[in-house]
């Protein structure tokens, strides 16, 4: 039996990282890309995703590589997506136990890498941490701080009220 | 001028209130020199203003403040270039004219290059001037105005470098729809109190119309008005729960549901569940005009009191096709309307006027693209003809519900529509119906075709070369349920009929596999429940081939295979331990004293152990190292919970 034909990546700071064609190709960038140029020994740059980011990328669709792959044009507002809005399974949550700065980077990344499931999860593990909380507790959590000059906080409240006065 | 003075002051503490509420954070700390400076330039200025005495005739007032009598300091050169250094353009301008309105030597047409000719150690002579009150008041409001923004801008700068500040606009959208979607807030919009954590965020929210499409039956009126206004054009999704408006609404739900009405055009889809007696604008808002709508779910619920209008169908506007839809209880007033043409999914629940079977082949038959199928406890209908036979295929078919139907209209049903590609199916067939037990032995009629793509046995009943599918069969007392074994694939098949038709069953879904081109592994359960099974007497001949498990619960179903177990033959043609067969397993508890000396027998005939070992054992397991005879697949014979069997 002839082994899993394998491709190369290369991570923004020069990192090799060799996988089965069928892992990377959960990413639609690395899939088009293989697609269009042809199998070739040569790794393929990912100028925006460096190792530490690739490597749990990489766990992920490792772990997911039988999966069926998501429509290309699913509609996100179909009713069956929307009523899965916030699950997330077992594995996929303690995947995406990081801290911000990675759950970010791997947000970016599957942006990037054009691979929807995991972005979803990014999502939808974001909106998960926001749910609940407070507009200053979400500050907090975001080590954001209230920017608005106190006119802008007085006329978003107007805005946000205006059809009371209608 | 007390008075002015005296609200000046505070405006000032409103101000600083406000902002401390809002959660503006202090910058202090060696990153933040610009501000501190910027501060004690403010402070020194605010003091100076104050300390001016004429204007602040409060001097004498014991209950002044002692800031307001501090001799006023000068404001240092650095302070103003540092602060001006910092602003941009627009703003660095506005502060250096509002400057030169304090100091009157500002060059306010060259600001980037802002030198103090003359800084004054106070600017209590210049507000001595009554002439220059007005101007003082409008410096300091120029000043607190840029202030504001430059504070605003320095805090909108630190946010860059938040993590999540990293995430580009589109995806922090998508973050929002998912959060807007999961939250079950009600009387309020979840994406207000959103929009109100950043600048940037505020922008995401207020700029992308699509996270402003959902028109929910909880928001009051001027949330509903809000959606409205701020989804630009974006199509619509109205989800409008009944059972959700408070009753002390009154006429609250009624006008939102005018809104809707008024809107309707926009609706892109509808879920909705309204009482039976819906009111008027339950009606007018079906029957609208709703060019751009895709889906369409209208579940009613029942009334306890009559009141309003009892809405039993609607007419559905003329339009493009719509993509789904489901209706409980309502009906259409005509089954044949052209947006009934290429329906992905059709979902029709207790219908008071369900579609004839012609309709609704008719609808199937114009919908080849369809993916979802659920038909639940339709009414009888007495224009339920069978119609010619007609043959649907429908290749996109993933998931089929059928239960609850009446016996002719199911197999009109079974026998029109082909579905090579469904993979959820759920089919309930009741043997108590008229109609059940004669339907069910034409869908299990050897080898049928229909039956074994429901059950996901591929084209024409074969089942993908090489390997044959597992499935799994669990007959209890009155239902069988079949389904295909270890994938992620729901395939139910429910069978109900009474007891007395089990052995029948068994036969005929046994001649039904055995008829098939490659016949499927079967693990077959047979569980009485608590009841007894009086006709248990079945052949297990047909399933010869099929079977890769057995498992048997109750004595009176473990009889008849412990008696064929000790009849075996050795035969692999004309036996029924079937070459795939590798597990026997009997649930045997005895109930009483009748015909314990055949089990017993029959046991013994099978086990080289020593019944007798058994008589008293309570849950003892027997199983045999070895079962001589048996065809060689078979590994194991399991008899569990073995209780009081005497050895005759």
């Amino acid at each position: 039996m002839s082994a899993a034909p394998q491709v190369t990546l290369e991570s923004s700071d020069g990192e090799k990282f060799k996988v089965d064609k069928e892992v990377a190709e959960r990413s639609v960038l690395i899939k088009n890309m293989i697609e269009d140029v042809g199998e070739s020994d040569n790794p393929i740059p990912l100028p925006n995703v460096n190792a530490s980011v690739l490597k749990k990328v990489l766990e992920y669709c490792e772990h997911h590589r039988g999966d069926p792959l998501p429509a290309a044009d699913a509609d996100p507002s179909n009713d069956d997506n929307r009523k899965r809005a916030t699950e997330i399974s077992d594995w996929d949550q303690k995947f995406i136990q990081v801290d911000q700065e990675m759950l970010f980077e791997i947000i970016l990344a599957a942006n990037y890498m054009d691979i929807k499931p995991l972005l979803d999860v990014g999502c939808k593990t974001v909106a998960n941490m926001i749910k609940g909380k407070t507009p200053e507790e979400i500050r907090k959590l975001f080590n954001i701080v209230n920017d608005f000059t106190p006119e802008e906080e007085a006329q978003i409240k107007k805005e946000n009220e205006w059809a009371e006065d209608r | 001028m007390c008075r002015v003075e005296a609200k000046e002051a505070q405006s000032e503490q409103i101000r600083k209130g406000q902002r401390a509420k809002f959660g503006h954070e202090s910058l202090s700390g060696s990153k933040n020199n610009v501000t501190q400076a910027w501060r004690r330039a403010k402070r020194r200025g605010k003091i100076a203003v104050e300390a001016k005495g004429i204007l602040n005739p409060s001097a004498n007032n014991p209950h002044t403040p002692a800031i307001a009598s501090t001799p006023a300091q000068p404001l240092q050169l650095e302070d103003c270039t540092a602060i001006l250094q910092m602003m941009k353009p627009p703003q660095r301008e506005a502060v250096a004219k509002a400057l030169s309105i304090l100091i009157g030597s500002v060059n306010a047409e060259n600001a980037a290059q802002f030198v103090f000719t003359r800084v004054p150690a106070t600017f209590a002579p210049l507000l001595s001037l009554p002439d220059n009150v007005e101007a003082l008041k409008l410096a300091r409001s120029y000043i607190n105005t840029e202030l504001d923004a430059v504070i605003s801008c320095m805090q909108q700068r630190r946010n860059l470098a938040a993590p999540i500040y990293k995430l580009p606009l589109e995806i922090l959208v998508m973050i929002f729809a998912t959060y807007a979607e999961a939250s079950s807030l009600k009387d309020e919009h979840c994406l207000l109190d959103l929009s109100t954590v950043s600048k940037l965020w505020h922008t995401a929210i207020i700029q992308s119309s699509q996270l402003w499409t959902v028109l929910k039956s909880d928001f009051p009126t001027k949330i509903m008005k809000l959606v409205l206004q701020r989804s630009g054009n974006h199509p619509l999704s109205l989800i409008w729960d009944s059972t959700n408006c408070d009753e002390s609404e009154g006429g609250e739900s009624e006008e939102k549901l005018e809104l809707v009405v008024q809107n309707s055009r926009r609706l892109k889809s509808i879920e909705i569940l309204v009482p039976e007696f819906g009111g008027p604008n339950v009606r007018r808002l079906l029957e609208s005009n709703m060019p751009h709508l895709e889906k369409l779910e209208v579940k009613t619920i029942w009334e306890t009191e009559d009141s309003g209008e009892r809405i039993e169908k609607f007419t559905l506007s003329d339009g493009p096709s719509l993509q789904e839809i489901a209706l409980e209880i309502m009906s259409l007033s005509s089954w044949s309307s052209p947006r009934l043409i290429g329906l992905l999914a059709l979902e029709l629940t207790r219908l008071l006027q369900p579609p004839s079977i012609e309709e609704l082949l008719n609808i199937l038959s114009n919908s080849p693209q369809l993916e979802r199928l659920r038909l639940y406890a339709l009414g009888w209908s007495d224009s339920w003809k069978r119609p010619l036979n007609k043959s649907i295929t429908l290749p996109r078919i993933k998931e089929i519900e059928l239960h609850q139907l009446d016996g002719s209209y199911l197999s009109a049903i079974l026998a029109s529509i082909y579905t090579p590609s469904s993979s959820h199916v759920g089919l309930t067939i009741d043997l108590y119906d008229n109609n059940g037990p004669s339907v069910f032995e034409e869908i299990c009629s050897p080898g049928n075709i229909q039956l074994a793509a429901l059950l996901g046995l591929g084209d024409s009943g074969s089942p993908s070369p090489g390997v044959p599918i597992p499935i799994s069969i669990l007959v209890n007392s009155n239902t069988a349920q079949m389904s295909k074994v270890g994938d992620a694939e729901e395939r139910t098949i429910l069978l109900k009929f009474g007891e007395d038709l089990c052995s029948r069953v068994v036969d005929l879904l046994g001649r039904f596999f055995l008829a098939l081109p490659l016949i499927p592994t079967i693990d077959l359960v047979i569980d009485t429940g608590t009841y007894s099974w009086e006709n248990g007497a079945f052949d297990l001949l047909p399933w010869s081939r099929s079977l890769r498990i057995l498992s048997v619960h109750q004595p009176a179903v473990c009889r008849p295979v412990l008696k064929q177990l000790a009849e075996r033959t050795d035969s692999l043609t004309t036996g029924w331990l079937g070459p795939n067969l590798t597990s026997i397993q009997l649930c045997y508890m005895h109930p009483g004293d009748d015909e314990p000396e055949s089990d017993g027998a029959a046991i013994e005939a099978l086990t080289p152990e020593d019944i007798s070992a058994m008589v008293l054992g309570k849950m003892k397991q027997a199983a045999p190292a070895s079962f001589n005879d048996a065809p060689r697949a078979l590994v194991s014979l399991t008899i569990l919970r073995i209780v009081n069997i005497r050895k005759t």
